[in-house]
């Protein structure tokens, strides 16, 4: 049998009715067993790439196929997806909409049944998958009850029990929590080292593919624009970053110590070989003191905005989400809020806006009980914006849209007109005043509800999630949104699972688990927290990994929070 | 995130335990002879019996709750209307007073109207709550094979299965939609039926679209996990779809006495209006 698993031969394709080809002239040739690690921007045609391995696309969808794909010798316009999915198996991005049965043994038994395995043989195959993503023991639980990482791991086991050869996995751990992305990770990582089963596996962690990956594949306006090693693949910044693709952090520092091409023969990407390469480095850089602007924060002595005094949440179920939380936050701070799924984070921050009332404790927004306000009233000083945009537009129009919340409070007609001119403008959104906002892309219509939040003028904006399923640019144009809005003076609440992309943008960080507020400092000394941040399963970004190895901790030793900071205090003699 | 499933019942019980179709057999019979039967009694009856079903069977106090808010200002338009304009309508009750702008003076309310009403309320509910009472009490998988071993077609019970999944999935979606608007200022709760209406208008295009952007991706899904819609495969839990001896004289007597009401219908007349 032959070790070329996955054969593309000079593959083009294009949607049907659409104009432009989704993937463009892509060959590959992937080994039995191999890790292949798919990277690029939104829309660079990644989730097509995936659904061409078990012929989606084009049985599915039709539209114009050229050249040829073979995985494990069946070629994929031959054979049909029912076909195919046995050697194929397939992990989405959304949890919840992969997991169709009501039993945890029946998911993984669904493909099976599919198939018409002999009832023993299901039941052989189904302990055996559950053993391999380690759910065994969870066979009657309903799906529902699982975490995100559970629910993922389940939809893997799902994927084995067909015995595939080829395992793919689009984008599987983006909305997840860091202990859910951790958990799918060992689990892929060690059905690819134990089993042998090939993996190809898109994410946007440069960190965990610079680690796990035997190959990289950077995609981007559906051309193949690198394939390499991860050790190679990442030298070429330049091209990563111009694609989107953000290089691991370790690779950033030193390539802002030794800017110089050829002052190393290649920079590190990962943190166990940044740290032998710093040991190697003679004579070896020291820190430099350097100064950062991390007095108290400007808004310190500013008056409390939002205030929780031991406040309790007990969900109807029993759920306990909030077990005395007394937190308070000042105008003009840039607050972040991060820790695991069910830790708490959304449950604390909608009792600002009376989506919820408080089972014990008090909520006090702008010095008064919150129980004073209506939701519709709060709105009006505090926004909060939601990750899904699609479930918070409802006109016609991005005009209508922006004007809907003014419309409501009943602002006369001129004002409505005025502000909804201003918040377009202030969005860069004015050309598509007279758009249908679904017409527009995703980071468009995300700025669309910023926009229509923003309309009512409100003081305080909370964002819940806004980066997850983001790719760095759309992360990062968010987060400049934030900032933006920052300067001006709001005051700004960030609910996230992305640690590294805070530096820069949040002063304050508030952790939280288990309903309880763990941790609450400024952003230099709270990442430096990590044994306490460990402790509620979140890893420190790896640049601060790296500064803690090197430099011992100490009341004294720096706190560098980026790759340019730390590059800036290490300085090679 | 919404979730996929419809949470059926924390708790077993008689109903519960029974074969998926002896529940089916129910829900029919229920279903049919409401409105076979004319009889005010017969039907409320029969109403009393799902209800008493629903609750004994540990079915969702809040569930019950949110349907009956759902169906009241309907069933009280149908009633008023059927007591207002209903042909069969004789005992007059009270004429409308003479402020009720344009029917006022003119219309008058009548015994028989309002008693038709009762029964047109009996008919719309009993099937409504009767539908909930056998979908939650059942395991959705025990459903697909229950309606394939009454010879429906594969692919329709998967999609009647689809379909129940996709009813938590709405609500939790609607509730996402509320939620967003009155976070732009909208105060639903201080306004009327009426002015509500376009309220709920304006939910549906997220609505719909979000909808059938889900069944994309759950076909998408269900074609990775090698499903192709054919009858032929095989069914893990067929051994929890199986007929106790209970479920055979349920069956048995079910089937009595639907024949039995629509014989005495037909021959003896029961059943029929009284006002």
């Amino acid at each position: 049998m032959s070790n070329d698993i996955v054969v593309i031969k000079d593959f083009s394709y294009r949607y049907a009715s659409a104009a432009e080809f989704a993937l463009h002239d892509i060959s590959l040739t992937l080994r039995r067993g191999e890790f292949l690690g798919v990277m690029g921007p939104t829309g660079a045609g990644k989730t097509t790439f995936c659904l061409t391995l078990n012929g989606i696309v084009p049985h599915f969808y039709g539209g114009d196929f050229y050249g040829s794909i073979t995985v494990a010798g069946l070629d994929t316009v031959e054979h049909p997806t029912y076909q195919l999915a046995q050697c194929v198996g397939m992990v989405f991005q959304d949890p919840e909409m992969q997991l169709t049965a009501p039993t945890v043994a029946g998911e993984v038994a669904f493909a099976l049944e599919n198939i018409c395995l002999p009832v023993d043989e299901i039941k052989r195959r189904v302990p055996a998958a559950l053993m391999a993503v380690r759910l065994e023991g969870l066979e009657e639980k309903h799906p529902h009850q699982l975490s995100g990482g559970q629910k993922q791991r389940l939809a893997i086991a799902a994927a084995l029990a067909l015995q595939p050869d080829v395992l793919v996995l689009d984008e599987p751990t983006s909305q997840l929590d860091p202990v859910g992305t951790d958990e799918v990770f060992a689990v892929v990582r060690e059905l690819n080292r134990s089993q042998g089963i090939t993996i190809i596996l898109v994410s946007h962690a440069s960190e965990e593919i610079a680690e796990y990956a035997d190959r990289v594949m950077l995609l981007a306006g559906g051309k193949l624009l690198a394939l390499a090693p991860p050790t190679e693949f990442f030298q070429n910044s330049e091209l990563l970053w111009a694609n989107g693709v953000r290089p691991p952090e370790v690779t950033q520092a030193f390539q802002r110590l030794f800017p110089v091409p050829g002052s190393l023969p290649t920079y590190p990407v990962t943190l166990p070989q940044a740290l032998a390469q710093y040991n190697q480095i003679q004579p070896r850089p020291t820190f430099l003191p350097v100064i950062y602007a991390n007095g108290r924060p400007p808004a310190a002595e500013n008056e409390v905005v939002l205030q929780t005094e031991n406040l309790h949440y007990t969900y109807d179920d029993g759920t306990q989400a909030l077990k005395g939380v007394s937190v308070a936050i000042r105008r003009g701070e840039y607050v972040a809020i991060v820790g695991q799924n069910g830790g708490g984070k959304s449950t604390l921050v909608r009792h600002f806006l009376h989506l919820l009332t408080a089972t014990e404790g008090r909520v006090n927004v702008f010095g008064k009980d919150v129980n004073t306000y209506s939701v519709s009233e709060l709105a009006q000083f505090i926004g909060y914006v939601s990750q899904n945009p699609d479930n918070q537009i409802f006109s016609d129009t991005v005009e209508r849209e922006v004007a809907f919340a003014l419309t409501n409070l009943r602002f006369p007609k001129d004002e409505v007109q005025r502000r909804v001119a201003t918040v377009l403008q202030d969005m860069e959104l004015e050309w598509a005043a007279k758009r249908h906002p679904l017409t527009l892309s995703k980071g468009d219509r995300s700025r669309i509800v910023v926009a229509a939040t923003l309309a009512m003028q409100p003081e305080v904006l909370i964002f819940d999630e806004p980066t997850t399923g983001q790719d760095y640019k759309g992360a990062q144009a968010i987060l400049e949104l934030t900032r933006k809005l920052h300067q001006a003076g709001k005051t700004i609440i960030v609910i996230t699972h992305h640690l590294y992309l805070l530096p820069g943008y949040a002063e304050r960080l508030l952790v939280m688990g288990k309903g309880q507020l763990l941790l609450d400092n400024s952003l230099r000394y709270a990442f430096y927290e990590t044994a306490k941040l460990r402790e509620t399963f979140l890893t420190a970004p790896q640049v601060i990994r790296l500064a803690e190895a090197i430099q011992p901790q100490s009341e004294a030793a720096l706190r560098p929070l980026t790759p340019a900071e730390l590059a800036a205090a290490l300085v090679a003699q | 995130m919404p979730s996929m499933y419809v949470q059926y019942v924390s708790r077993p019980s008689f109903f519960s335990r029974l074969d998926v179709r002896v529940k089916l057999l129910f829900m029919f019979l229920v279903s049919t002879l409401i409105l076979i039967w004319d009889n005010i009694f017969y039907q409320g009856a029969m109403f009393a019996v799902v209800m008493a079903l629903a609750f004994s069977s540990h079915i969702d106090r809040a569930l019950i709750r949110k349907l009956f808010a759902v169906m009241l200002p309907f069933t009280v338009v149908m009633i008023l209307i059927q007591g207002l304009w209903s042909p069969i309508g004789q005992t007059v009750l009270m004429t409308l007073p003479a402020w009720v702008p344009f029917i006022g003076g003119k219309l008058a309310l009548h015994w028989e109207g309002l008693v038709f009403g009762v029964m047109v309320a009996f008919r719309l509910l009993t099937p409504i709550f009767a539908l909930p009472l056998v979908v939650m009490t059942t395991d959705v998988n025990d459903l697909v094979v229950g309606l394939v071993r009454l010879r429906v077609p594969y692919k329709v019970a998967f999609i009647f299965s689809i379909t129940l999944r996709f009813v938590p999935f709405i609500f939790t979606e609607i509730g996402a939609i509320t939620e967003a608007q009155r976070l732009r200022g909208l105060a639903i709760e201080k306004m009327n039926f009426f002015r509500r209406i376009p309220i709920f208008a304006s939910m549906l295009v997220p609505l719909i679209l979000g909808s059938l952007l889900k069944a994309q991706t759950l076909e998408i899904v269900l074609q990775s996990k090698a499903f192709s819609g054919s009858p032929q495969r095989t069914f893990l839990n067929e051994n929890g779809v199986k007929l106790r001896p209970v479920d055979y004289a349920l069956l048995i007597g079910e089937l009595i006495f639907f024949v039995g009401a629509i014989l005495t219908r037909l021959i003896l007349g029961w059943g029929g209006f009284v006002a």
